[in-house]
């Protein structure tokens, strides 16, 4: 038994059908194609080879010494809506059909690699649907090495001709030949009683005899050597291409890299962030002049005579070609600023003033703040005196510029007033930085301008300086910030507009716990009594600032008259206090606390780590305890209840009796509040009744205020970007979106490209800055790849209206639809061929740019085009033969440019050599 | 289910396999683990809603399974830590407990920002505590991030007799409000845990979806979320000397 099995397994091993190398692999290539499916399909509409997807089957083989892949490429064709007839047979409908004779796609162009950012993709359209305009095919190409040897070529030739022939294969096989770049293919389809064979000629320049249509067509009947009743149907395309655009050329606006800036408009070059290109992105315009379908017997041409004028021809199209590599200057700008976030130096190594030991234990002290902050002398005030100097390569004049922009209220002319700062109505995809045009913008534009086209580290060090200076100058004479949101800091902007926020309110804070107006009334006063002297510091302010006296008078206060109310806002309602009939009034309280975004972060980091819920709940007190002694002071005989009907209404439950009191006095505390010991109570009985005015301030604002400017003061270069790139992001995608105004109708993927910009600022605009490994600024840098192709793209758009449409602003749809075609570089049809207004424009343009070469004037009546760069014709025959019956197709292309020649053939041979009568 | 807070029990809900109990207030076992930095996501969960509607008691439930009449009324704003497992993933739930007396507005709104859920409950047997429902909304649309997950809750459930908003009229609500809605008793412990299990459940849903959509934008992002996570380069405020 066992024996017997061993045998069967040597019986096996020695395979007799596949004696030599040779077999097995026409046996292999044999068994690659039978499992191909294929289906019939409709016929292929106008451009569907160039549109449509291809997917490609790949199979490896070896073949001698060769690695092959064997490859199907397949266009996925769309089901078609109405029913047509199908073709008998598919390779030769699709070979005969005139619909994809140009590709729509720029393969001259595309099929180089290109390493340039924004530059679009390879098409994956094989070059064998090019030339032939099949949809469904295989190749053959080995791996490495290119096939060189013309006896290889032939024996492969052979094996797969055994193949397909062995297989039935139903699709056109092909070998690539020679250098891969060459395109060269040789092919076989076997169909029955017809076998077609493809076959390609590359060479550098075209022999004599196949230039022009007369020649080739010579040509073609001979090698096709069987008469057919039809005549030759020609295709012929000619292409020329412009370069030269002249006053048509687009470009950008200088960024005035290199000159001085104060010749230039300064201001306006400093406020606004750069937008364009370096060069035209349109560096070529190919026109097409095509005759898709005319018979050889009606046209004529030769060297000495040709009826292909192109003004004549049926068709004209069009196609743009781009130029990726210019620099895209905002983007530019962005990739150069966000180098700035890796900045180690710290403000003070420019500056040292600023790391002044009194600075920093003033910060860590508050109490030193408070009571040191007045005195004269202290290294604060000794700056506002002038005797301090922020060297750097700014000059007076330049900062004074920037400063007008930037604080425009301290410019007599106020050329900048901020606008009214109205925040965007609810936006989920809000970018966390400041309102548009709003000084947080503004300054990081002016900084992104000094880093980037200015004077680099040293002028943000000295800008920063200068700034931080000038908020404390600010903060000390009590000028609010403009360009800053009102209210308390909002967490949905970014932390630096927070700090502004925050001085802001630490001013107001102190305005009017000094008795002064606040912000927004002394603007009315000042608008009545005109410009005042309101921001210079009052020095009888200083007597108020001093809190601990102030305690202490009002303790003494309390116990002098216990039981005189004070600090009442109104009554609440008709209610009385519990036990009495005086009513119940609502204490002025403490304003709450306003925090910025990191020192909340601080508090929960204190809460979460704070073992103990009731030691949380006694810190979390303080503003309880404020609120009760208020009460206290303003409801002297009031008790913990008449607080909580205040305070927690529901916390007091009325007797449901039938004698309801009508001034809310009947009823007991929840449960809840009458847990002994519970934090309410304890609280209530240490409360005092002092009013809040005399309470110690929740809020300190000189301290807080000193946080700040400490904040901004210690800044590193390195933390001044990262507090910045938000903003400049934000301001940078208004641009954009400002640019693209006139353009974005027909930008090919507009609308996703700047939904994706806007999502991906907001994403990144609200994680924390990760310095580890460049995180952060890799994820950022990724964002300017998304804003380098919208700059292109718009300035692409631009230069095509500059160059198509020089005097038109608004376009109706087919306007739109023939920009958007050559914003994809697609080949795209004029209709009317030259009669047609883009035309005439184009004819213009080429004109001009040949008299402007031959130093000539353009002659209104001599409008002629410059030699093709590129002929192609297209020529077929099919039907039936005069003697043999029914003929196969027959198909030549030839493309003729300057460099190169290709002929691309397809001849049928009939190979059952049955002669019908 | 009743009292499923037992641990055999709660292998019955697949995903929450291996669920901790943690110990009360005062434990220091607990007390260990908000600072514990072993674990692969951290939610950050708050609870608002009007003041009494048993915001506390229903965080006592689910945290420490137990239940008390009367919580102190909390000042302020108050914490939670707990760490469930899903998906085989440690999920530490910071949950905050919010006062909902009108005047620390202010204090709690400040912690919106970061949370990725909202349990936002109200009292079935207090029409006013339904009504200020929409204002909670808008609240939370103003002071949150937009990917912050909301459930909304009808606390009191046990409270058949006093019952003043029917489960249509909640229900109803949650639909036009597109959240979620759940009913709940935290003395009778019905719901509790449901309302945390969806909420993570949901919060998780959300956060797969957006690394999904753009993985590369996301890198490295469940540790990002980390609330204890030190500020990396935003500069300390105190120390450069």
């Amino acid at each position: 038994m066992a024996n017997e099995e061993v045998f069967d397994d040597d019986f096996y091993q020695e395979d007799f059908s596949t004696a030599s190398e040779f077999e097995a692999f026409i046996s292999r290539l044999g068994d690659i194609f039978e499992t191909y499916e294929v289906v019939d399909e409709e016929a292929l509409s106008s451009n569907e080879l160039s549109l449509c997807e291809w997917t490609e089957e790949t199979e490896d083989i070896m073949f001698n010494d060769f690695n092959l892949s064997v490859i199907r490429y397949k266009a996925k064709i769309k089901p078609r809506e109405t029913e047509s007839s199908k073709a008998i047979n598919q390779v030769f409908q699709d070979l005969t059909s005139q619909e994809n004779d140009y590709s729509l796609l720029d393969m001259n162009y595309l099929k180089h690699d290109y390493e340039v950012l924004n530059a679009p993709k390879s098409p994956n359209i094989h070059p064998v649907a090019v030339f032939y305009g099949l949809r469904d095919f295989v190749v053959l190409k080995s791996k490495r090495k290119p096939l060189m040897d013309i006896s290889q070529m032939k024996l492969l030739q052979s094996s797969l001709s055994l193949a397909i022939n062995e297989s039935k294969c139903k699709i056109p096989a092909f070998i690539q030949v020679l250098y891969h770049e060459q395109d060269v293919f040789l092919g076989i389809y076997d169909a029955g009683e017809q076998r077609l064979s493809f076959d390609i000629a590359h060479l550098k320049t075209a022999p004599p005899s196949c230039k022009y249509l007369s020649g080739l067509l010579d040509m073609f009947k001979g090698k096709i050597g069987v008469n057919y009743i039809n005549p030759v149907m020609v295709s012929v395309c000619l292409t020329y291409s412009l370069k030269n655009f002249l006053s048509a050329t687009y470009s950008s606006d200088k960024k005035n890299e290199n000159d001085d800036w104060d010749v230039v408009d300064f201001i306006n070059v400093i406020s606004s962030l750069p937008f364009g290109v370096s060069a035209d992105p349109v560096n070529e315009l190919i026109l097409y002049t095509k005759w898709p379908q005319v018979s050889e017997n009606v046209v004529f041409d030769s060297q000495t005579y040709s009826d292909f004028n192109p003004i004549n021809a049926q068709k004209w199209s069009i196609r743009t070609r781009f130029d990726y590599s210019p620099v895209c200057y905002l983007a530019d700008m962005l990739h150069e600023y966000l180098t700035l976030t890796e900045s180690p130096e710290a403000l003070s190594e420019y500056y040292n003033f600023l790391s002044s030991k009194a600075r920093i234990s003033e910060a860590q002290n508050p109490f030193s703040a408070l009571t040191d902050s007045r005195i004269p002398g202290f290294s604060g005030m000794s700056l506002l005196d002038g005797s301090y100097t922020i060297d750097g390569p700014l000059n007076e004049h330049q900062l004074g510029k920037m400063f007008q922009y930037l604080l425009p209220d301290e410019d007599d002319e106020k050329k900048f007033a901020y606008g009214d700062l109205k925040d965007e109505p609810f936006n989920p995809q809000k970018i966390k930085s400041a309102i548009p045009d709003s000084l947080v913008h503004r300054l990081s534009i002016l900084l992104a301008n000094i880093y980037t086209s200015y004077s680099g580290r040293r002028g943000v060090a000295q800008f920063w300086a200068e700034f931080s200076q000038k908020m404390r100058e600010r903060v000390d004479k009590c000028m609010r910030i403009p360009g800053v949101a009102n209210g308390f800091p909002d967490m949905r902007s970014c932390l630096l507009h927070q700090k502004l926020q925050m001085l802001n309110i630490c001013m107001e804070r102190r305005n009017i716990r000094e008795g002064k107006l606040p912000f927004a009334m002394q603007l009315l006063a000042q608008q009545h009594e005109g410009p005042s002297s309101l921001g210079k510091t009052d020095s009888d302010d200083e007597f108020f600032d001093c809190d601990d006296d102030r305690v202490v008078d009002e303790e003494e206060h309390a116990h002098q008259s216990p039981w005189n109310p004070v600090g009442r806002i109104s009554k609440l309602g008709k209610m009385l206090l519990i036990d009495s009939d005086e009513p119940l009034y609502i204490p002025v309280t403490q304003d709450p606390v306003p925090k910025t975004e990191d020192e909340l972060e601080d508090d929960a980091e204190m809460l979460l780590n704070v073992t103990d819920s009731g030691l949380r709940a006694q810190l979390m007190s303080a503003s309880l305890l404020s609120d009760m002694e208020s009460f206290k002071a303003a409801n002297p005989i009031g008790k913990l209840e008449d607080f909580i009907r205040w305070y927690s209404p529901r916390d007091w439950i009325e007797e449901d009796t039938d004698e309801r009191d009508p001034f809310g006095r009947k009823g007991h505390l929840s449960d809840r509040m009458m847990i002994p010991g519970n934090t309410w109570q304890t609280v209530w009985q240490t409360a005092k009744p002092v009013p809040a005015r005399r309470q110690k301030r929740l809020f300190d604002d000189t301290k807080e205020a000193e946080k700040v400017l400490h904040f901004l003061e210690s800044q590193t270069l390195g933390s001044i970007g990262q507090l910045t790139v938000a903003p400049l992001f934000h301001t940078s995608l208004i641009k954009i979106q400002k640019e693209s105004e006139n353009v974005k109708d027909f930008i090919p993927n507009y609308k996703e490209m700047e939904d994706k910009l806007k999502q991906n600022c907001c994403t990144l605009s609200r994680e924390k800055w990760n310095t580890s490994k460049g995180m952060s600024k890799k994820k950022w840098e990724m964002v300017i790849n998304d804003t380098s192709e919208m700059e292109l793209s718009i300035n692409q758009a631009r230069s095509i209206l500059k160059k198509l449409y020089p005097d038109k602003t608004d376009f109706n749809d087919d306007d739109k639809k023939l920009l958007n075609s050559l914003m994809k570089c697609y080949d795209t049809e004029l209709g009317e061929g030259a009669k047609n207004d883009i035309g005439v424009r184009v004819m213009y343009m080429f004109n001009l740019a040949r008299a402007t070469q031959n130093e000539q004037r353009v002659e209104d009546h001599s409008w002629t085009l410059p030699d093709p760069i590129e002929k192609q014709f297209t020529l077929r025959l099919s039907g039936n033969t005069v003697n043999q019956g029914m003929g196969g197709p027959q198909f030549l292309r030839a493309i003729l440019s300057s460099n190169e020649f290709r002929l691309c053939g397809a001849f049928s041979q009939n190979t059952t050599f049955t002669y019908s009568t | 289910m009743y009292n499923y807070g037992n641990e055999q029990q709660t292998k019955t809900t697949s995903v929450f396999n291996g669920f901790h109990q943690m110990a009360g207030g005062g434990d220091p076992k607990w007390q260990k683990d908000a600072t514990d930095q072993n674990f692969d996501y951290m939610f950050k969960l708050l609870i608002i809603g009007n003041s009494s509607v048993g915001k506390t008691s229903f965080l006592f439930r689910y945290a420490d399974d137990s239940f008390t009449s009367a919580f102190v009324s909390t000042v302020g704003i108050d914490f939670k830590v707990k760490t469930v497992f899903r998906h085989d993933k440690r999920v530490k739930l910071q949950i905050w407990d919010t006062a909902g007396q009108e005047r620390y507005r202010t204090i709690t709104t400040a912690y919106y920002r970061g949370a990725m859920g909202f349990i936002l409950m109200y009292d079935i047997t207090n029409e006013e505590s339904f009504n200020s429902v929409q204002d909670w909304i808008t609240q939370i649309k103003t002071y949150s991030w937009d990917n912050a997950q909301v459930i909304l809750v009808g606390n009191k459930c046990d409270m058949e007799d006093e019952r003043v908003i029917s489960f249509e009229r909640g229900k109803q609500l949650a639909d036009q409000l597109g959240v979620e809605f759940f009913e709940t008793s935290a003395k009778e412990n019905i719901n509790v845990k449901n309302v945390f299990e969806r909420l993570v459940d949901i919060i998780c849903d959300k956060m797969s979806e957006s690394l999904d959509s753009d993985p590369a934008m996301v890198g490295g992002a469940p540790k990002g979320q980390r609330l204890t996570d030190q500020p990396q380069g935003t500069p300390n405020t105190n120390c450069n000397c």
